[in-house]
């Protein structure tokens, strides 16, 4: 039996582990008044970047594990594929903030916010229309003013005027968000909605939101505009060459004329209110070039 | 069973509470009592569901050791997790098709444990040559399915909104779910249960069976049963770890091999003590993970014990093939 001298010590700390837990607190806690200063706990890197454009970074109190742009002090909480609940609870939350999207709530997650009275807010951002829904349950979930949310609306607004003669000077523009292989962004996401939205006219006509080509393929397309969503690149002349990567080689139309505009905005991909100033930037690059000169017409080539 | 084994089945099992003990006090970044009950709960709903998956994966490898006559064989290693997370993105895509919505963090039970069985009768029938099971096709077909497995979770993943980035890379790499209901741990951990005791009731014809087709069938054992018993049930046990956790490598590679050091080649014994040695690695992985918080969060345990067992791996095939010391000559 001495053997054995190990086992009653080992029952008592599995019974000390499970008695040593305060089971009162598997009660809920009382309901959180209304003056309860906003605690948003945001699993979206893009809705963390649309609430820091409305001045509301400071009432975030965790935050999506992938999201480099908000605090690293700020503690990381898992993403919709696999939420740190541990962590979740610890940063005591009045607000968890999710990206809308096809998926559901987890069981789990609908089950603690009844217990510990969060409030669950989905948010669409798959389009610009969404991302500017999207502003205003996100300021009343931050508590902002009114002017801010307004300020913040006005600018996205702004950004998508349309421009008169930019699909001129345009023509037909292709946005890749990778070059090897290309990846288009295609009808859908809002990379190309942002080109439309411009008043320029953007390719492909079908597809998917993201789409994988080859060189050949985007040869084929010959568009007259390419822009390169590459967030972190070089701007300059020559780090553009480098950008293109295989696109440089096959003598593009677009490439050979110097119709390249390359969006380094680090938050480029994001379906946030920052893409405000990506539009602006988008919008000045294209309007500084030329006019595309139009093939003459049969009656123009004749005379 | 011997003393010997009988002590280091004690000690293994000591081993695997110390490791469900310490699971339950670890948070990020270091040891905390649970401060209230839903802590406590978060923390051991993990602790169940390692210890599960861990003991299941390695029993499954046992299983697969015994039956292939193979040192090697491994749920990993044959295409069995890959198949079974095919399973998985098969069903959520046919689901969402069907309702437009993903609802990936329980998937049907059905679907893992086919695209698993899928998996094994697949790797059994093309690593045959002249009717007998050969290690080095068996391995090397093993590797083949689970890349075309993968390859058609990619595709599968493609077709998906947001090219499913979200809500696949779970089933990528594994990582214990705090999202499936406590019911569906229970279950999976009786059935764990289930497939440990049967292996150890069944270890003692396994045990005759790895002297050799002809000696195992003139002892008058079936071993057209025997496989099938150990298939089905390789194939559940792998199929509920990913449900649980999506594909955990090299455990059910590892374990068996630790425990056969340490208690020897009989199936009995080995069966409990890889399961108990597997409970017991998975927690201390997680625990591991838990520990260490990266500034994008915690890494997937599958990536921990895929960095240690991938080496252990490579070991293990050296000294199979004979190209390192303490191996077959």
């Amino acid at each position: 039996m001495h053997r054995h001298r190990w086992m009653p010590v080992a029952l008592t700390l599995a019974l000390a582990a499970m008695c040593g837990c305060d089971q009162s607190n598997a009660t809920p806690p009382a309901a959180q008044t209304p003056t309860t200063a906003p605690r948003l706990a945001v699993l979206s890197p893009a809705l963390a970047q649309t609430l820091r454009d409305l001045g509301a970074e400071g009432t975030i109190v965790a935050r999506h594990g992938w999201d480099s742009f908000t605090s690293p002090g700020i503690p990381p909480v898992g993403n919709e594929g696999g939420i740190d609940y541990e962590a979740l609870l610890k940063s005591k939350p009045t607000h968890i903030i999710l990206q809308s999207g096809a998926k559901e709530n987890p069981a789990r997650l609908e089950a603690l916010a009844a217990q510990n009275h969060w409030h669950i807010l989905r948010v669409p951002a798959l389009t610009l229309d969404d991302i500017s829904a999207g502003i205003a349950p996100l300021a009343q979930a931050a508590g902002v003013t009114d002017q801010a949310r307004e300020a913040a609306a006005g600018v996205f607004r702004d950004a998508f005027e349309l421009v008169g003669g930019l699909k001129a000077r345009a023509g037909r523009v292709l946005v890749l968000a990778g070059v090897d292989p290309p990846t288009v962004m295609g009808p859908g996401s809002f990379h190309y909605e942002m080109v439309e939205r411009l008043g320029a006219d953007a390719v492909p006509n079908d597809g998917a939101a993201f789409i994988q080509w080859s060189v050949e393929d985007v040869i084929r397309c010959d568009p007259d505009t390419l822009v390169l969503m590459l967030p972190g690149a070089d701007g300059t002349v020559q780090a553009v060459a480098a950008a293109l990567g295989p696109l440089a080689r096959p003598g593009l139309r677009c490439v050979t004329s110097g119709r390249v505009v390359v969006i380094s905005d680090p938050k480029c991909h994001l379906p946030a209110t920052s893409l405000a100033r990506v539009a602006e930037r988008l919008r000045e690059s294209l309007a500084a070039f030329e006019p595309i000169p139009t093939a003459p017409t049969l009656d123009e080539a004749a005379r | 069973m011997s003393a010997k084994a009988a002590r280091v089945l004690m000690a293994l099992g000591f081993v695997a509470f110390a490791a469900l003990a310490l699971r339950l006090i670890v948070t990020s970044g270091g040891l905390e009592w649970p401060p209230d009950w839903t802590i406590f709960d978060l923390r051991a709903h993990r602790a169940v569901s390692a210890a599960a998956v861990g003991a299941a994966l390695a029993v499954s490898g046992v299983l697969l050791q015994a039956m292939l006559r193979n040192p090697l064989a491994s749920e990993y290693i044959l295409g069995l997790s890959a198949g079974a997370g095919l399973g998985v993105v098969v069903a959520t895509f046919v689901a969402y098709r069907v309702s437009g919505a993903i609802v990936s963090d329980n998937p049907p039970v059905y679907a893992p444990v086919l695209g698993a069985a899928g998996a094994l009768a697949l790797v059994y029938i093309l690593g045959r040559r002249a009717g007998l099971i050969d290690p080095t096709t068996l391995i090397l077909v093993g590797v083949v399915v689970g890349i075309v497995c993968s390859a058609l979770t990619t595709l599968v993943q493609h077709l998906l909104p947001d090219q499913g980035l979200a809500v696949y890379t779970r089933w990528l790499m594994g990582s214990i779910s705090s999202d499936t209901p406590w019911s569906r741990v229970w279950s999976i951990a009786a059935v764990t249960l289930a497939g440990m005791l049967t292996a150890a009731w069944i270890g003692p014809s396994f045990d005759a069976a790895s002297l050799g087709d002809d000696e195992a069938t003139s002892v008058g054992l079936n071993l057209g049963r025997l496989r099938f018993i150990a298939f089905v049930l390789a194939s559940v046990l792998t199929g509920s770890t990913i449900l649980l956790a999506g594909p955990i490598g090299f455990l059910g590679l590892v374990c068996p091999h630790l425990v056969r050091r340490l208690i020897g080649a009989r199936h009995r014994p080995l069966a409990v003590g890889s399961a108990l040695c597997g409970a017991a690695v998975l927690l201390l992985a997680d625990s591991g993970v838990t520990l260490l918080t990266l500034p994008t969060g915690h890494m997937p345990v599958g990536v921990l014990t895929a960095l240690i067992g991938g080496p252990v791996f490579v070991v293990l095939l050296l000294r199979h093939t004979g190209l390192i010391e303490g191996g077959r000559r």
